[in-house]
């Protein structure tokens, strides 16, 4: 049930994020190999299972809404799709592909100890600090670029909506019922403690309605990257930090009921302290509790340099991307594509062609 | 086979998809060899999915694959019993 109170938000969204971590790692589900693996080996196990993904995720949503259980439809946390939607989808796919993780994937990577990831996620909090300089200018070009003010597809027809929704749940049914006729969902796997894709999409989808119920928006991770960066530039640079508008103002804003809840990346607690941060603290928790577990904590040391350059360059990109379309995949992939908002259609459309042209930087100037 | 000649590759650490990248090369350059079971590929991984995604590559190219659990990471052994 939607709740206000922080304790009660922080600690939800934390356990949430701990068992997100915990499967996530388990089954590797990066989703990044997910489109780049399509590109290099035409491996479409991972996108498959996105698929069921999206269709629980997609009802859930759905029917959630309606008996009232999803208050806020569309969240609060969604904009109007505009060019910057789509600029910052192409640049996040590219830096995702060179990262060798994208904002979640990163973090469960970091956890076994692959310094790589580590570097990727420097790179993150330097492309946050990046954007912040330059905020003012990116909101102003996401609104002189608004295609449309509509949130959703349909939005102002929940019939046709429904409709809609009931077409893609009849056509992935029947494309799913083909692949697991072919055998094609199960995989084998020789990871300690595998976990089956099409299971990790289907407890992601819970966790992600859950998430959606406690704190009034699917679940988003990219602002809190911002917030430990706004964090870290306060002790060097408080008066800075001060005139940085991104830093002051709020990115999400509204209420319930009589309360007003309103949160954004700026060094100090709010609204996005007590679900994203913690989010992506119990990410990393869940994912390092099952790497220690596992027995499969290890530094083996720096890579190579140029993958080391890459890494920092593709943090840097992706994050510079997911601040200027104001989310990342998993607000985007994981929210909105199943609640049809044109932020996530548009998002992933343009993040398909990034992984591509990522893909090709990778494979002809880094890992030869 | 006593003869048989061993390539090890050592991708601990390294970016993802690098593991997968650089058997798949290897695979190809020792395409003759690895087919005729003179050579064997030893590959050391931390990468979690690439037990998933190496072993199907190289199956669909006819060799024989064996994933071992070593102590922190995975040993992926590629060529002709």
């Amino acid at each position: 049930m939607l709740t206000t109170d922080p304790l009660l938000l922080a600690s939800g969204t934390a356990l949430l994020g701990f068992i997100c971590g915990i499967v996530l790692y388990r089954g590797d589900y990066c989703m990044v190999a997910m489109l780049r693996d399509y590109y290099l080996i035409r491996d479409t196990t991972l996108l498959r299972s996105f698929v069921i993904y999206f269709l629980i995720a997609a009802v859930l949503f759905h029917l959630g809404s309606l008996v009232g259980l999803l208050p806020f439809v569309p969240p609060p946390t969604f904009a109007p799709a505009s060019l910057a939607t789509m600029a910052g989808g192409l640049l996040f796919g590219i830096g995702i592909v060179l990262a060798g993780g994208c904002v979640v994937g990163t973090l469960y990577k970091m956890a076994s100890g692959n310094l790589v990831n580590w570097i990727g996620f420097t790179g993150i909090i330097i492309g946050s600090l990046l954007y912040a300089e330059v905020h003012p200018l990116m909101q102003l070009f996401a609104a002189r670029t608004t295609f449309t003010d509509a949130i959703t597809v349909a939005q102002h027809n929940p019939g046709l909506k429904s409709l809609i929704l009931l077409a893609i749940l009849i056509v992935g049914l029947l494309v799913i019922w083909r692949w697991s006729r072919q055998g094609g969902l199960h995989v084998i796997s020789y990871a300690r403690g595998y976990i089956q894709p099409w299971k990790v999409a289907s407890i992601l989808a819970l966790l992600n309605f859950f998430f959606y119920m406690l704190s009034a928006a699917p679940m988003g991770i990219t602002t809190a990257y911002a917030k430990v960066a706004g964090y870290l530039e306060q002790v060097f640079l408080p008066e800075h930090v001060a005139d940085l508008a991104y830093f002051q103002n709020n990115s999400v804003s509204f209420k319930v009921g009589e309360i007003l809840v309103s949160g954004g990346a700026g060094p100090h607690l709010d609204y996005i302290s007590f679900t994203e941060l913690t989010l992506m603290a119990g990410i990393f928790l869940g994912a390092l509790t099952t790497a220690l577990y596992y027995k499969e904590f290890k530094i083996y040391g720096l890579p190579p340099w140029r993958q080391t350059v890459t890494a920092l360059a593709g943090g840097i990109l992706l994050a510079l991307g997911a601040r200027i379309a104001s989310g990342c995949n998993v607000k985007f992939f994981l929210g909105a594509l199943p609640l049809l908002a044109w932020q996530g259609l548009i998002f992933a459309a343009a993040t398909i062609v990034g992984t591509w042209i990522g893909t090709k930087i990778l494979t002809r100037y880094v890992i030869r | 086979m006593a003869d048989t000649q061993k390539i090890k590759l050592d991708i601990l650490g390294q970016v993802c998809p690098a593991c997968l990248l650089v058997v798949l090369r290897e695979m190809n350059t020792h395409r003759q060899q690895l087919k005729n079971g003179e050579t064997q590929l030893i590959i050391k991984t931390d990468h979690r999915d690439t037990t998933r995604t190496i072993p199907e590559s190289a199956r669909k190219m006819g060799y024989d694959v064996e994933v071992r659990n070593m102590e922190t990471y995975y040993e992926i052994t590629i060529g002709k019993k």
